[in-house]
């Protein structure tokens, strides 16, 4: 006799349930879960300690400005910068297969170096794209101070003996980031790591 | 006066009759109302599904905003800022002590302007005031002590009697001081019966002194460590055999690898500096004392141990500001200090 009511009722309260366990968002990182793919003080400590041996900096200088059609990090094949996920072999900067060891095969990352430009505004070049970041991801950042006496590197990470003042004098060599200031100091890095 | 009918004094003919329907259209409006209740309740009971949702969801991405920010209301990003000014501000000191000779301090004064404009730009992108000013006498002066090989030779880290000609491998480079950066390059060093030493004997202080063995042995290049005579940890070995080592104190390296036994390293202050055995091994090193050293030919002069004026340290005013820390305290920056 109420099945016209009841049938109503019951589809209600199933929509009602369906749309509330399909917007609640349940992640790793808010239910306290520790399986996130990196915690944000792992990531700042890598950081950190690239940043204290030299490998942070080494890898801003992983230049390659002798590829005859475009300047781009050593070994980055058709964009300027990297776009696997692993490191493990080949000629990469050590901070990414640092990186890598840390955080293993099953984490993404997308590594920027921002920098002044020329005018004064702010401007980025990527030095790993792993896509649009996932849920749960976590970031650090630090800052590179490079100086014009600061030489690229080779693929091995050696020094070239190219300062960063003779790619500026040279017009046909290039660096992504220009030269900003009259003194020592030929710009001021800044290094954002996102890994989920 | 009510009229009855012809029936008067009875109950209506058809009241029976009239009653059933009656009774009927209750029920039928009882039972139309459960109908309406049941769609009442679900319809309160989703509202209330949905409601929840919603409080919910604002509760984890409030928590999700309130963990993001709990560094920078503990001060942990004002802690980071600090130390990131300060290697900054160290990488400087090292590129103007390296490209100049005399007028070190204005470079330094020149770059740091630069160097703090780079670091506030960063900083500002996520709601933050940072600078780094210099105070009034920020420089602390020093003397770097250095012995750097002509057209890539090199020389014995003794010194030689110029009467006699002859090698004297035991010596002492600088009494009663401090040094930052101290590196070496030993290119030739005799086996394990004879390493060369370079001691920290505290100048003042009851403390034993450190004593770093490196020679090139059977297993190739090997540094041990020892204090008051007794060995700190294993000796440490580069990886592989190489013609020369690089042994640099403070990050605790040796043949660019982590030597555990040499970050123990802690000698106090102030100390002697001295080489022993510097007549079997050869190489370069540098280092930059905190005080005035003399005793040295000023450099460049290619196979012997010269001095130059150096800047040791610098203080610098560092300011950190955010909504909710406000942070301002002196950095003393002496990279790479023993």
């Amino acid at each position: 006799m109420f099945t016209l009511e009841g049938v109503l009722a019951a589809v209600i309260v199933i929509v009602a349930l369906v749309f509330a366990l399909q917007t609640v968002v349940v992640t790793p990182a808010t239910s306290g879960d520790s399986s996130a793919a990196a915690e944000s003080q792992e990531v700042d400590s890598a950081l950190k300690s690239a940043a204290a041996n030299g490998q942070l900096k080494r890898a801003t200088l992983f230049w390659d400005r002798d590829t005859a059609d475009i300047t781009r990090f050593h070994g980055a094949s058709e964009f300027r910068y990297y776009t696997r996920e692993r490191f493990q072999s080949g000629d990469y900067p050590a901070f990414l297969i640092a990186l890598d060891d840390r955080f293993g095969s099953t984490t993404s990352m997308t590594i920027t170096v921002h920098y002044r430009d020329g005018s004064g505004d702010m401007t980025s070049q990527l030095l790993v794209d792993g896509g649009a970041p996932g849920a749960g991801a976590v970031r650090a950042s630090t800052t590179v101070t490079l100086f014009d006496s600061d030489q690229i590197v080779d693929d091995g990470g050696k020094p070239t003996g190219t300062t960063l003042e003779d790619l500026q004098t040279n017009s046909s060599a290039r660096f992504y980031a220009p030269d900003v200031s009259g003194s020592d100091v030929y710009n001021v890095l800044e290094v954002e790591v996102i890994v989920w | 006066m009510v009229a009855r009918g012809p029936a008067g004094r009875g109950r209506p003919r058809d009241s029976r009759r009239q009653s059933r329907p009656q009774g009927t259209r209750g029920q039928f409006r009882l039972q139309g109302s459960r109908g309406q209740l049941l769609l009442a309740g679900a319809f309160v009971l989703a509202v209330g599904l949905i409601s929840l949702t919603f409080v919910l969801n604002a509760s984890v991405h409030t928590n999700t905003l309130a963990e993001s920010e709990t560094g920078a209301v503990r001060g942990g990003d004002a802690v980071t800022a600090r130390e990131a000014a300060r290697g900054d501000v160290g990488a400087l000191l090292g590129t103007v002590n390296r490209e100049h000779d005399s007028d070190y301090v204005q470079a330094f004064r020149d770059g740091l302007p630069a160097l703090a404009r780079g670091i506030r730009d960063h900083r500002a992108k996520r709601g933050r005031l940072v600078n780094a000013t210099l105070p009034s006498s920020p420089f602390t002066n020093g003397t770097l002590v250095k012995q750097t090989a002509e057209n890539g030779s090199s020389d014995y880290f003794a010194k030689r009697n110029t009467s006699t000609g002859s090698l004297i491998g035991n010596r002492t480079i600088m009494e009663g001081t401090r040094v930052r950066n101290a590196t070496f390059v030993i290119t030739n060093s005799s086996g394990s019966d004879s390493p060369f030493v370079i001691g920290f004997d505290p100048a003042t202080s009851s403390r034993d002194a450190w004593e770093l063995h490196v020679y090139n042995g059977s297993r190739g290049w090997t540094l041990e460590v020892f204090n008051g005579g007794s060995r700190v940890g294993g000796p440490c070995r580069p990886p592989e055999a190489r013609d020369s080592v690089e042994l640099n104190i403070a990050p605790a390296t040796f043949g660019s690898d982590y030597c555990h036994a040499l970050s123990q390293l802690n000698p106090g202050s102030p100390y002697n500096v001295t080489f022993g055995n510097g007549n079997e091994s050869k190489g370069r090193f540098w280092m930059v004392a905190k005080d005035d050293i003399t005793g040295f030919p000023s450099c460049p002069s290619p196979g012997n141990i010269c001095q130059d004026d150096a800047l040791y340290g610098v203080d610098v005013a560092f300011e950190y500001r955010s909504s909710t820390v406000d942070y301002e305290t002196t950095l003393v920056v002496t990279p790479g200090e023993i």
